[in-house]
Parts: C-alpha cells; structure tokens; sequence
C-alpha cells in the first residue's frame, strides 16, 4: 500500500512535469476557456442582477468544457511509444498508475481554473473574493470529482477513435449530479448565502459524489488497465 | 427452430399488447383526474421496468465478464443494453407527451425526468463509444466498464420517483399504494406484453450479436490462410 | 375533455409503437447484412480452403 502510494506519486510528478515543461494542455485548455468566456458574453442580454442567476452554471460549464481537455491527455499522453504498455506490464499497481494521473490531472485543472475565475470575475463583474473558503472548498471537491471520473474514462477510451469526441459523450452524462451540486452551490455563493444549513446540501452532494466515484473507479481501474 | 420461437415470442407480445388496448378502449373508464390519456400508464411504466431490469441484466453480465472472461456475457450485455435504451427512450417520449397533455409542457427538469434523461444518455454513451473500439478483448471491457458505471444511476431514478417532498409534477406511484381501484389486469397485462416483446428483442440481438463474433473468427481464419 | 385526452392517449401509444417499429426494422436490416457478411466469408473460407 505504501509502495503504491509513492507509486501514485512518482507518476504524478512525472506527468506534471512533462505537462508543465510543455505546457500544452495548460494552454490549450486556459485559452479554450477564455475563449468560451468571451462568447458567453454573447449569449444572454441580462441585467447585472440576473445575470447572477447563471452566474455559477456558466462558470462550471466553462470548468467542465476545459476540463475534458485535460483529462483527455492523461491516458493519451501515454500512447506515443508505447509508453502506456510499458506502464502496464510494469509492476507498479493499476490503481497507483490511476491515482498518479488523476492527482496530475486534478492539479492541472486546477491551475486552469485558477486562471479562468479572476478573467471570469472580470468580464462578468462577479465578486468572487468574498467567501472565498466555500468557493474554494466547491472547487476543490467538484474538481476533483471530474478528474477522477474524466481519468477512469479517459483511460476506457484511449485506443477508440475519435477519442476527443467519445470523452465528453461519456462523461458528461455521469457528472450530471455533480455539475448540478456544483452550480447550485456556486450560484448561491455568488447571490451571497453562504453555504450552511439548507446550502449545505450541495457539499454534501459534492462529497458523496465523490466518495462512491473514487471508490469505483479505484476499484475497476485494475480490469482496464489490464486486459 | 430458435429462430421461429423468437418470433413466435415476439409476436405473443404484439398481440398481447394489442389486447391490452381493445380492453382500455373497451372496459376501461376515463381516469378521474385525468380523462383517458391518464391510461398512458400502461405503456410508460412497464416501459420503464423493462428498461431498468434488462439494465440490471446487463450490469450483471457485465461484472461476469469481467470476472469470466467468456464473451457470451458481453454479447448478452450489449443485446440488453440495447433494447434496454429503446424501452427507456419509450418511456421518455410517452412520459413526455403524457406531461404535455396533462401539465402543458413537454419537458420540465425537475429529479425524474433529468435522472431518466440522464440514464437514457449514460447507455446511449455506451451504444456510442462501442463500435467505435476496434478489437474485440478491449471493446468487451471497455463495454462493462461503461455498463457498470452507468447503472449506478438506475437507483437513483427509482428513489427519485419515490422520495417524496420532492418539487415536481410527476406523479408518485399510486398503483403500489392501492391508490386506483381497476387498473391492475391492464398493468399486469401491459408489463407481460412488454416482457414478451423485450425478451424477443433480446434473443434476437444476441443471435446477432454471436453472428457478428463468428464473422470476427471467419475473418481471421480468412486471413491466417 | 375526453375526446381530446382519447387524442393523447392515441399519440402516446403511436410514438411507442413507431419506436418499437424502427428498432425492430433496424434489427431486420443490420440482420440481413450480418448474415450476408457471414455467407459470403463462409464461401471465401471455403473456396481458399479448396485451392
């Protein structure tokens, strides 16, 4: 188990290094979110009031659009070489290989997220800076819900066609209960409340959400891995 | 022979179901609250049972796989997966021209109607992603993988027709609680249709789907040769 | 009120009706082309088998 862990965590630096040396992805899905920024500025003539009505949907769709990005690249990156064979018949476990990726792919999604919120602030006067311990904490728990769920099928699809295109296919639908706690959430914490009592509902769907998906996933990801 | 009682099976349903019709146009009442298309019931909810047990097949099916390693479970995996989504999109379309008739609106996103949505989109994933795997080891994997995910929102649509204090239009189940009186010989009826027509469907999927194993082999043997 | 609820109730048993219809004419059709595919690799294997 303690092998396994530093495992997860070798693989993690690695991809995270490769990614920021590179930055490809980073930049890909940051200007990709920028952009989608920019056009949903287009899409609704709302006064300042209502716009905060949407304000937290549209920012989560912004998240989850730049997050099948990232995510896409976590198995993907492996195929060049064969390095995703190599990974396999090594004997680290399947699920230490997994956890290494999701925790690169979290961060770096992250980090994109990071950048997204102060432009989306800025385009949409959204005053994000006040309670900022609950925003962080939706973050924190909705990210990490689609990282761990994007991996599981980012590495399901990574030897289909047209892989870009299966991913989100797939994965939205499963992040429908997430999506929703954490627009929900976002919204309110944009309209002012904070998220105690009936708000909490939606922490709490972030963490059951995660906690039945990160179990799962640990758990098949050995026959994936391996077949 | 196999062949013939597929049929034979899937034409039982047909006339089955047909029955069920003539006995609602002929012995059944207009619904109190809801005039006669209140009577959509009996096509909407057996169609949702069907969904959700040909689901359940599958998941099983497909954890088999993944334990066996003996494609017969894929093959039958995918075959009820398949009819499966039919009988789900069944129940969205005539759950949906029920609500427009009864509530004026086609559509609503309250929990039932986005969980079911939710749940026709999670298979129709899978019937998706599955052509596109080329060999046949990853694309059965792959497959129950998928399967075994997506039914996890398969309970959460049955609670979310059952919870109550929830906002929404959908009716909660009545039959259950004995609420109307005279509606159990048309229900029972339609869910035998419908299991009939499903378990036809079913076979025939899979006899294609055991075709389309045995082209795969023809194919290999063709081009060892 | 009723003849038009009859309508709706007449609507909703089509739309199942037609959906079943085009998943079974689906079937029939992908039906044929596998047991097509299947003949004509069957002569294939048979004719190199031959030769």
């Amino acid at each position: 188990m303690k092998s396994g862990l530093a495992t997860a965590l070798t693989i993690a630096r690695k991809d995270l290094r490769t990614e920021l040396r590179t930055k490809e992805s980073i930049n890909a899905a940051a200007s990709f979110a920028l952009v989608i920024l920019v056009i949903f500025s287009f899409a609704f003539n709302l006064e300042r009031d209502e716009f905060y009505a949407i304000s937290g949907g549209l920012l989560w769709l912004v998240y989850s659009f730049a997050g099948a990005l990232i995510v896409n690249r976590a198995f993907s990156r492996e195929l060049p070489n064969d390095c995703l064979d190599v990974l396999i018949a090594s004997p680290a476990p399947g699920w230490a290989i997994f956890l290494g990726k999701a925790v690169a792919a979290f961060l770096l999604l992250l980090l994109v997220e990071a950048i997204s919120l102060p432009v989306f602030g800025l385009f949409y006067n959204i005053r994000w800076t006040e309670s900022l311990g609950w925003l962080v904490l939706i973050i924190l728990l909705a990210t990490w819900g689609m990282t761990i769920v994007g991996s599981a099928f980012s590495a399901v699809i990574v030897n289909v066609r047209l892989r870009e295109l299966m991913l989100p296919v797939l994965l939205y639908p499963i992040l429908i209960p997430l999506l929703i706690a954490a627009m929900g959430g976002t919204t309110a914490l944009f309209q002012g409340e904070p998220l105690t009592g009936e708000n909490f509902g939606y922490i709490r769907q972030l963490i059951g959400f995660d906690a039945v998906y990160t179990a799962l996933a640990l758990y098949m990801i050995e026959f994936i891995l391996v077949f | 022979m196999r062949e013939k009682a597929t049929y034979a099976l899937g034409i039982l349903g047909a006339i089955v179901m047909i029955w069920n019709l003539h006995h609602i146009f002929t012995q059944m009442a207009p619904e109190s609250a809801q005039g006669m298309a209140g009577w959509i019931l009996f096509i909407h909810v057996p169609a949702d049972f069907m969904g959700d047990i040909l689901y359940t097949v599958a998941l099983v099916t497909s954890i088999l796989f993944l334990v066996k390693k003996d494609f017969t479970y894929d093959s039958i995996s995918v075959a009820c997966i398949e009819v499966g989504t039919m009988f789900i999109l069944v129940n969205l379309v005539t759950g949906s021209i029920w609500g427009k008739n009864q509530w004026g609106i086609w559509w609503t996103w309250d929990l039932r109607l986005t969980t079911q949505l939710m749940k026709f989109l999670l298979y129709l994933g899978y019937l998706v992603v599955r052509p596109a795997i080329a060999e046949a080891t990853q694309r059965a994997t792959m497959s129950a993988f998928i399967a075994i995910f997506a039914y996890a929102d398969v309970p959460l649509v049955m609670m979310a027709i059952r919870l109550p204090n929830v906002r929404t239009q959908h009716p909660s189940p009545v039959i259950e609680t004995g609420g109307i009186n005279d509606v159990a010989v048309p229900f029972v009826v339609g869910i035998i249709a419908q299991l009939l027509m499903a378990l036809a469907l079913m076979l025939v999927r899979l006899h294609q789907e055991n075709t389309r194993r045995e082209i795969d082999s023809l194919r290999r043997e063709l081009h060892a040769l | 009120m009723d003849v038009t609820n009859l309508t709706y109730l007449f609507y909703a048993y089509s739309a199942a009706w037609i959906i079943i219809t085009i998943f079974v004419l689906m079937l029939v059709s992908r039906g044929r082309k596998i047991d097509r595919e299947l003949a004509r690799l069957k002569a294939l294997v048979e004719d190199k088998e031959r030769s």
